[in-house]
């Protein structure tokens, strides 16, 4: 209960505070009657809250529950606290095919990211992104027919996104300043990008796996204990697996897509999410990782575009100065033999 | 290579009485690709009875892993037939499966941060529905568990602050919460102090007794496994099996020369005194 209280504030605080003020009342009308604009200054605010602070209000929410929960999936399935979404090289494939758009088929006239490429500029983007991650799932899948041991798994996994990385600098070597400058924009990752039309895909895309991830809490309890009692127990462990592996490529792809490579919330969030709830059991850890990561991506959001302060700080640089400190605490408090995951 | 054991163990249809699961011609090993394999034991005969211990003995390296985690389930048979219940194990589902068969591996598995009243509960894994909702039933098959195995006083203790016994202990309940009909067990005693040893041992034997349960139990202690098992499968280097009574003075012999034990020491069997 505590935790959704402070998820819902910080979303509010994320639409209402920012370098234009907008009072309260004020704010909330125009949100919740969008019809009833009246003034200039109406207008003016209407338009700041509706088609920028909102849409990335709701982005931020729905970002940072799908990389907490990627994050918890992969640490439970390969039981390891180091495992995040970013682990099996999805968001390399993701970063790759963005390079590739913006290195190469951007030539002419990127703009900078944070105001937006064009329009259709950005829709290519976002479609070599789902097409870079996907293409890496599919490598993944097919390798898992082949191996039963997740560890192999893990590491094929590092070495895609090795290999996606060295073709990204191979690219970076090869193109204009402009470019560079465009796609280096892209990998501080930001929620402020998003138009409604975006929200219309990413946001139901979340909300339908946040129902499927109800059916998920079960085996991932039992697969705390191992691949091999999970079997013992009755769990379907290679299908299990590929859900786990598909349900987290899908939402850190589609992540990268539409935010950039924000990949430190979906390492941090789960040992957040079990100290706050001091066990691993999952049917308390799923829920709570999924709030936590929310209100973490929230709060980061609120403090790259604090007011009083010029132009929006780097998001990927905000959550991991607000994170490390978390974590460590987290870390810290735990008695030295206990599990990690 | 005769599997059936001198001592009237082997599978025919006379000794099927009591019998919960059955190998005949059971083929163990792994599976490397499509074609190649490596066999480990070959054309095993067995016959797994309720009410006790069957202790699963052999030098290091014969073979005892391999055939408790292909009943398990955790690897397929090479070749030949296990039979739950005179039914192929195949035909079951993993959840049929799961109802019928529990297993506690070797070896500290680190299930993060539990409290070992939860860890028995995922016992309850193959009982309850796809939101593991827990019924009055999985409760009382969790309390009954728990007080069983002795893991009442620490069932509010998270699991990464037991000792090895306790885990044990906790692992242990959390297969009998499974409610199995029967319990693999490998090197369940690897880890403790012979006091621990034998209490565990005992344990299990009781479980057996009084709940009918099949009760396998890989061991390196020879003497210690013969003083409570009902009976006792023994593999050789070969991968051959020898099933007999830990009472029996020939099967005793058999045993010895395949620890290569001199003649003149005397195995401490528990009938002896």
């Amino acid at each position: 209960m505590l935790l959704t209280a402070v998820t819902v504030l910080f979303f509010l605080l994320d639409v209402l505070l920012g370098s234009v003020s907008v009072p309260v009342s004020e704010a909330l009308r125009i949100i919740l009657q969008p019809g009833s604009a009246t003034g200039s200054e109406d207008e003016a605010w209407r338009t700041i809250l509706l088609l920028f602070r909102l849409p990335r209000a709701m982005t931020a929410l729905a970002a940072g529950i799908g990389l907490s929960m990627g994050g918890l999936f992969m640490q439970t399935l390969f039981r390891n606290p180091l495992a995040g979404p970013s682990v099996l090289g999805i968001t390399a494939g993701a970063n790759l095919g963005v390079a590739v758009v913006v290195l190469i088929i951007g030539m002419s006239g990127a703009g900078q990211y944070v105001h937006g490429f064009s329009a259709g500029m950005k829709s290519y983007m976002v479609f070599a992104a789902v097409a870079g991650a996907s293409g890496v799932l599919l490598l993944i899948l097919l390798i898992s027919r082949f191996t039963g041991s997740v560890t192999v798994l893990l590491l094929f996994g590092l070495m895609c996104g090795y290999l996606a990385n060295s073709l990204v600098t191979l690219l970076i070597h090869f193109a204009a300043a402009g470019q560079i400058q465009s796609y280096i924009q892209w990998t501080f990752g930001s929620f402020g990008s998003t138009t409604w039309q975006d929200i219309r895909v990413f946001l139901p895309a979340v909300a339908a796996l946040v129902i499927v991830s109800a059916f998920f809490f079960k085996p991932l309890n039992a697969l705390l204990l191992g691949e091999e009692y999970a079997r013992s127990m009755g769990v379907h462990v290679r299908r299990m697996r590929i859900a786990l592996i598909t349900a987290t490529s899908v939402l850190a792809g589609m992540v990268t897509a539409y935010c950039g490579p924000v990949t430190f919330l979906g390492v941090a969030v789960p040992h957040i999410a079990r100290g706050v709830m001091r066990t691993s059991d999952h049917q308390k850890v799923l829920p709570a990782t999924m709030l936590i990561g929310g209100a973490a991506a929230l709060c980061a959001d609120l403090i790259s575009h604090m007011p009083g302060q010029p132009g929006i700080l780097p998001l990927n640089a905000v959550t991991a100065l607000l994170g490390v400190p978390v974590v460590i605490w987290v870390l810290a408090r735990r008695k030295q033999r206990a599990g990690l995951v | 290579m005769n599997g059936s054991g001198m001592n009237g163990a082997g599978v025919d249809s006379a000794h099927l009485n009591g019998a919960i699961l059955t190998a005949q011609k059971l083929t163990t090993g792994y599976r490397h690709g499509r074609q190649r394999s490596r066999t480990v034991s070959r054309d095993l005969d067995l016959v797994l009875r309720g009410g006790g211990v069957t202790a699963l003995i052999g030098p290091n390296g014969c073979g005892k892993s391999t055939l408790l985690r292909t009943i398990a389930g955790l690897q397929p048979p090479l070749g030949g037939m296990l039979l739950l219940d005179g039914l192929s194990i195949g035909a079951y589902t993993t959840r049929e499966r799961a109802r019928q068969i529990a297993v506690v591996l070797t070896g500290r598995s680190m299930p993060g941060h539990l409290t070992a009243g939860k860890l028995v509960q995922l016992g309850r894994y193959p009982h309850t529905n796809l939101f593991d909702r827990l019924t009055d039933k999985d409760r009382r098959a969790v309390e009954w568990a728990i007080d069983a195995s002795g893991a009442g006083e620490f069932r509010d203790r998270p699991v990464d602050e037991l000792s090895d016994g306790e885990l044990q202990k906790v692992m242990i309940a959390r297969a009998l919460a499974q409610e199995p009909r029967i319990i693999l067990l490998d090197e369940p005693t690897a880890f403790l102090d012979v006091t621990r040893k034998l209490e565990l041992m005992q344990l299990l034997s009781r479980i057996g007794k009084e709940h009918g349960t099949a009760v396998l139990v890989s061991s390196h202690d020879l003497e210690l496994t013969l003083q409570v098992a009902e009976s006792v499968w023994l593999l050789n280097e070969q991968g051959d099996v020898r099933s007999g009574g830990a009472g029996d003075e020939v099967f005793l012999a058999d045993i010895k020369r395949t620890f290569r034990i001199p003649d003149s020491y005397r195995i401490h069997n528990g009938m002896s005194f």
